[in-house]
């Protein structure tokens, strides 16, 4: 085969490895950027070119498709995005340099996450991304509660990739072969069955179902917004798109899907009503948008991926144009009554087209990713699930709007960057248009 | 060709708000009358251009462009006599409420005016689409900027209020989505494609027990709007809590939409269940009638009061329609738009009030007749014509719905009566205690000329629909359902 079927993991590879080479001649900040956005650049090109030519095909442990290809460009693009939400620490000098290339890194991973054909690869790709998010979290600088967060990130991480090894063994007994092909060929009742439960566990640490979500709002607390946003974005949707694989692979019926992804929307939602710190509200929060993401998982149809990256793109837009704003924020580790005392017009305004959007009302974009989500499971007659998950989103409205209304009351000016500025625009430009006109993203594809 | 022109019509009509939001945001904010007055000026340009366009097209009036292609989502319009009448009603309330309001809403006037336009759009949008998924981008449209006005220009309990009022409505709408897509997925497994267009998913019959499951899914979400019986109790705390000119929106159209939604989308998808189960929604619609009247007479508070008033009338509204009866229908129709004249003049009028003395509660009001003449005769107008005073609107439409439902059953006749005499009892007791007797307090000065000038539309359409209600009925001489 050829090799420039590898070009994107080629790309990102060598911007890890020039940036490796400027440590050692330079320590200007600019340097990393530069290399970091380029090679984003180039590989969402790249990836493009391979759609464009519909590349597909396996080679060794790694799979070429469509639906992976789609995958990388949106995971790029959020990753992207997520860098720049970084720039505004540099200034305050309260992260250290190697964010950029640590970024990079877990693009990295990712990619090979999403493209791997191979549960062990996979399982490498996810300790790879959770060792440079380990990285990430010790790089903030004021790391009193980093620290601890580190610690709890550390711990519950390691346990959940220990209970996804032990699922390796015992799919391997089961199949003796990890292919991706092979795991359904042998179907040797318990032991699949035992396979799947535990691997689905170790899953749910990094996709926050419940009940093992509990370390979300510690770390979230923990952390300046620039990690909560990259933390809640980007490795989701890795292993969201991790899932997929593994959903058309393996069969996850025996798990009750809808029944976790409803306790998960639930449970996130009624914590986030009671609590009251703001960073803590939007832990809970992601909590229950991955239950959300979860229930589509119900069908085997084809549209499943498109609802699925519909929404991912959604959510990784809107979560990242959120933190954006809020990180413009004085003091970050605010209730939300104090909110009234640090916000302006503008950024209220736009800060509501965020909240909007997550809470899912028309005509912003989260409200398409919910119809369109919720309408597959409709397909498949599970009506009880998706009226639940509706009135989820009245229950994620109350501390939403909450938040939009303290938000209103403050009269205090902003100043924020004009990069900023200008992905704030960007980023709700492109949440009412994909309200406005959900094909769009054709395009993309 | 022809079509093509009619549909960027309709199109200039639904983004027309949008355009107007724009001049709107270029005004610096410290013209605060001129924002206002500018706006009115707006409005009432979107208002000549809908006459315009009502006159220059036949109507019924349908138009559709392609929108979303995998759902076959459609941009579809659909005007006939029902959405004029509720769009007109929606302008000369936007328009009057707004003029008499210029005094009421000091500050942050360009964000209320924000919100202002962008409620007119979301109402528009619920009365012209004829297009499932419209319709309910629409809907929950017009919660968000109803929620804001509510929440930041209202009275002392407002954050309580606007909360319950936005928990209550998005419920209704998290049913009311769950029934679009059963609704919608049905009629694909049916048909093959899919389709959100309102009548050709009325052509389809649907099986009894799925009629069943999705009459309530959607009903609810309209029962909730109105509000029927068990689902009412947001409703006197949003009226009262909100500014005047948000309860005469409120109160006005934003109830209306739940009848033209039972109106247009209940009576057309489910004609068999839901004259199987009229009944029930009749004895609840009595309890509306008998209940809230009752709960109006130990009220001390005059804007509660008149919501409950509010409450009663909008029973007599889903009473006429469940009778299934010519005049019913006809009666409740018209009822809609005499009920949104006179609440929303009531509402403006106890906000007039309590401007002016600081308080709501009636036994601290009296003796306004002497200090502010003005204001107590046109209360007293419009208290006679919500309690129905023949010669005054709303006597037309209770007549023809109490006669519809004589022709249906007597019984429930003779007790939505009870209901009117219960009317005068609380509307006739308030404005003795508040308007007669000996005046207590500070001097206060009557209606400023911009309030009395918002009334004047108002005083003219009760006394001309009360005294020639065939200028309004004979629109609607062949009311069948839609099928």
């Amino acid at each position: 085969m050829e090799i420039k079927i590898f070009s994107t993991e080629i790309f990102v590879f060598s911007g890890i490895f020039l940036s490796l080479l400027f440590f050692l001649f330079s320590k200007r900040i600019f340097y990393f950027y530069l290399i970091s956005v380029l090679s984003h650049l180039i590989s969402i090109f790249s990836e493009f070119y391979l759609l464009r030519n519909k590349v597909s095909g396996e080679i060794y442990f790694l799979k070429f498709s469509f639906e992976g290809e789609v995958l990388s460009i949106i995971l790029i693009f959020s990753s992207l995005i997520s860098i720049f939400l970084f720039l505004d620490y540099y200034k305050k000098e309260i992260i250290k340099r190697e964010i950029p290339f640590l970024i990079l890194n877990s693009l990295l991973a990712i990619l090979i996450l999403i493209k791997s054909n191979n549960l062990f690869i996979s399982f490498l790709a996810i300790e790879y991304l959770s060792i440079t998010i380990y990285s990430m979290i010790i790089s903030f600088k004021e790391c009193e509660l980093g620290i601890e967060a580190l610690l709890k990130y550390f711990i519950l991480s390691s346990f959940s990739s220990l209970l996804i090894l032990f699922s390796l063994s015992i799919l391997y007994l089961n199949s003796s072969n990890l292919n991706y092909h092979f795991l359904m060929e042998k179907e040797f009742y318990p032991l699949h069955l035992l396979g799947i439960i535990f691997l689905f566990a170790g899953l749910s640490f990094k996709l926050l179902f419940v009940p093992f979500h509990l370390w979300t709002p510690d770390i979230f607390e923990a952390l300046p917004f620039p990690f909560i946003s990259y933390i809640s974005v980007v490795p989701k949707i890795g292993m969201f798109g991790f899932l997929y694989f593994l959903h058309e692979n393996l069969n996850f019926d025996v798990l009750y899907i809808g029944i976790i992804s409803i306790i998960t929307a639930s449970i996130g939602n009624i914590s986030a009503l009671i609590e009251r710190k703001l960073k803590r509200v939007f832990a809970f929060s992601t909590v229950a948008h991955s239950g959300y993401i979860l229930l589509p998982f119900l069908s085997k149809s084809k549209v499943l991926f498109d609802a699925l990256i519909f929404y991912l793109l959604i959510y990784s837009i809107m979560q990242s144009g959120i933190f954006l704003l809020l990180q413009n924020l004085k003091d970050e580790n605010v209730k939300i009554e104090d909110l009234k005392n640090k916000t302006s017009l503008s950024f209220s305004f736009f800060s509501l087209i965020f909240l909007l959007s997550l809470t899912g009302i028309p005509p912003t974009g989260g409200f398409y990713g919910k119809f369109y989500i919720f309408s597959l499971c409709i397909n498949e007659g599970y009506i009880f699930y998706v009226l639940i998950a509706f009135l989820n989103s009245v229950i994620s409205a109350y501390y939403y709007l909450r938040i939009a209304g303290e938000i209103f009351k403050g009269k205090e000016k902003i100043n924020l960057s004009i990069l900023s500025n200008i992905l704030i625009v960007l980023l709700t430009s492109l949440i009412i248009l994909f309200g406005i006109y959900p094909e769009f993203i054709n395009i993309v594809k | 060709m022809a079509g093509g022109f009619k549909i960027m019509d309709i199109l200039l009509f639904f983004f027309f708000p949008f355009l107007s939001l724009f001049l709107i945001f270029l005004i610096p904010s410290r013209f605060k009358n001129f924002i206002f007055l500018f706006s009115i000026f707006l409005i009432l340009i979107h208002f000549s251009y809908f006459l315009y366009f009502i006159f220059k097209n036949e109507i019924p009036f349908f138009q559709k462009i392609r929108w979303i292609k995998f759902f076959n989502i459609n941009l579809s319009f659909y005007i006939d006599n029902l959405s004029i009448s509720l769009i007109i009603l929606n302008f000369i309330i936007f328009i009057t409420g707004l003029l008499f309001s210029i005094k009421e809403i000091e500050e942050r006037v360009k964000e209320f005016l924000i919100w202002c336009f962008l409620l007119l759009a979301g109402i528009n949008g619920v009365f012209i689409s004829s297009d499932l998924f419209l319709f309910f981008l629409s809907w929950e449209f017009m919660l968000i900027p109803m929620f804001f006005i509510i929440k930041d220009w209202g009275y002392e309990k407002r954050e309580y209020a606007s909360f319950k009022f936005l928990i209550y409505t998005m419920t209704g709408s998290s049913f009311l989505i769950t029934g679009i897509l059963i609704t919608v997925f049905y009629f694909k497994n049916l048909k093959g494609f899919f389709s959100f267009d309102i009548f050709e998913i009325s052509k389809i019959s649907l099986p009894y027990n799925l009629e069943k499951i999705l009459f309530f899914l959607f009903i609810i979400s309209f029962l909730i709007k109105i509000p029927l019986f068990p689902f009412h109790t947001w409703l006197p705390d949003a009226h009262t809590q909100a500014p005047s000119f948000g309860s005469a929106i409120l109160a006005g159209i934003l109830l209306k939409t739940g009848a033209y939604g039972i109106l247009r989308i209940i009576l057309n998808f489910f004609p068999n269940f839901s004259k199987e189960i009229k009944d029930i929604i009749i004895i609840l619609s009595l309890f509306n009638i008998i209940y809230s009247p009752l709960m109006a007479i130990v009220q001390k508070d005059l804007k509660r009061l008149i919501a409950y008033s509010s409450i009663g009338h909008m029973g007599f509204i889903t009473v006429g329609i469940f009778t299934f009866e010519k005049e019913g229908i006809q009666g409740s129709i018209f009822q809609i738009f005499n009920h949104g004249i006179t609440i929303s003049a009531l509402f403006m009028i106890a906000g007039a009030i309590y401007k002016r003395k600081g308080t709501r509660e009636i036994e601290k009001l009296g003796g306004l007749a002497s200090k502010i003449p003005i204001l107590s005769f046109i209360f007293a107008l419009f208290m006679l014509s919500g309690i129905g005073l023949p010669g005054l609107n709303n006597f037309a439409g209770e007549f023809l719905i109490i006669y519809a439902l004589f022709k249906n059953n007597v019984f429930v006749a003779m007790i939505s009566l009870i209901g009117i005499i219960l009317t005068c009892a609380y509307f006739l007791t308030a404005y003795r205690k508040s308007i007669f007797g000996e005046y207590k307090g500070e001097e206060i000065r009557d209606l400023r000329i911009n309030e009395i000038l918002s009334f004047i539309p108002l005083i003219f359409l009760i006394f001309y629909l009360g005294l020639y209600p065939k200028i309004f009925l004979e629109n609607f001489k062949e009311i069948t359902l839609w099928k």
